[in-house]
């Protein structure tokens, strides 16, 4: 049976994952307004992920302004298409 | 918390391009000179100033495109982004940039062989219907892409602008009094979600 990475399996940190994939980076405002998660549950997910190396996590500031920056790393490029890939393997094993 | 709809993710930073209304504003804006530079470029006297205006004018407008869109980007960062945080789209593929390159190539190939053969009357007529249905495509393509259900109605007032004053005959006259009508509808369409934009999203990051 197809394994799937429990690191990106959980609907919080799948979803951060999701929409990191989709853009070059993005800032912890924008992955929160869009996740829904709470302040508190979306840094401990991002610490996850940051251990696991899949996301790379740079505070800096835009003018005088705080920016956290989020970018997924190839490895956490390469481990959510591998998820996807042996999720759609495991739903058309289901259906068959 | 349920499994996430992946798809759904993944449009989202397309959504989020035109989750404030500037750059509909600024599509606008730029509509409203490109319609109104053509329309005053026919008022301007047959002498030195006709030479210099369209020797100045359409280069202007080209550069205009680039304008807006660095623009767009500029004003998110001050407006957008300290509310509803920062996004760095992605680059577009190689596919998307050949695509491009070639509509690009293929529209100016066809203007230049109707220049050339002396045929550009008939096309002009039906200039304002054809390209308000290539508008219109787009908005609607737009529209499915980025779920917003606005960019269906200015779709559709552009093929109506289009069919109506493609009625009157007046050829390419028309077709710059249609991007003005639609550049107007855009603009206001824009600064109508701008406001919202602003009224529902206050600042939350705030300097140090």
């Amino acid at each position: 049976m197809t394994e799937l990475d429990r690191v990106i399996h959980e609907p919080a940190r799948l979803t951060i994952v999701a929409l990191l994939a989709g853009v070059e980076q993005a800032d912890f405002l924008w992955v929160l307004n869009e996740s829904g998660l709470t302040k508190g549950n979306l840094s401990s997910h991002l610490a996850k992920l940051e251990g696991a190396g899949y996301v790379e996590i740079e505070k800096t500031y835009r003018g005088k302004t705080p920016l956290t920056l989020l970018t997924l790393t190839p490895q956490g490029q390469s481990a959510f298409k591998q998820y996807k890939k042996s999720l759609s393997g495991l739903l058309g094993s289901v259906r068959r | 918390m349920q499994q996430p709809d992946l798809g759904d993710l993944a449009r989202r930073p397309t959504r989020y391009w035109n989750v404030d209304g500037l750059p509909e504003l600024m599509m606008g804006l730029l509509w409203i000179a490109w319609g109104g530079a053509w329309i005053v470029g026919q008022q301007v006297p047959h002498d030195w100033r006709w030479t210099a205006y369209w020797l100045l004018v359409p280069p202007a407008l080209a550069l205009g495109g680039f304008g807006a869109n660095w623009a767009t980007r500029r004003l998110k960062a001050r407006v957008t982004f300290p509310r509803t945080g920062y996004v760095e789209w992605k680059a577009p593929g190689r596919g998307t940039r050949i695509g491009a390159a070639g509509i690009a190539i293929a529209a100016a190939v066809a203007l230049a062989a109707m220049v050339l053969t002396g045929d550009a009357r008939p096309a002009g007529t039906m200039a304002t219907p054809i390209v308000a249905v290539i508008l219109s495509l787009g908005f609607v393509v737009l529209s499915v892409r980025q779920h917003a259900p606005h960019y269906l109605a200015l779709g559709g007032l552009v093929l109506a602008l289009g069919l109506a004053l493609g009625w009157t005959h007046g050829g390419w006259t028309s077709v710059n009094w249609m991007f003005l009508g639609l550049g107007v509808a855009c603009a206001l369409v824009g600064a109508v979600r701008l406001a919202r934009f602003l009224s529902r999203h206050p600042r939350s990051v705030e300097p140090v």
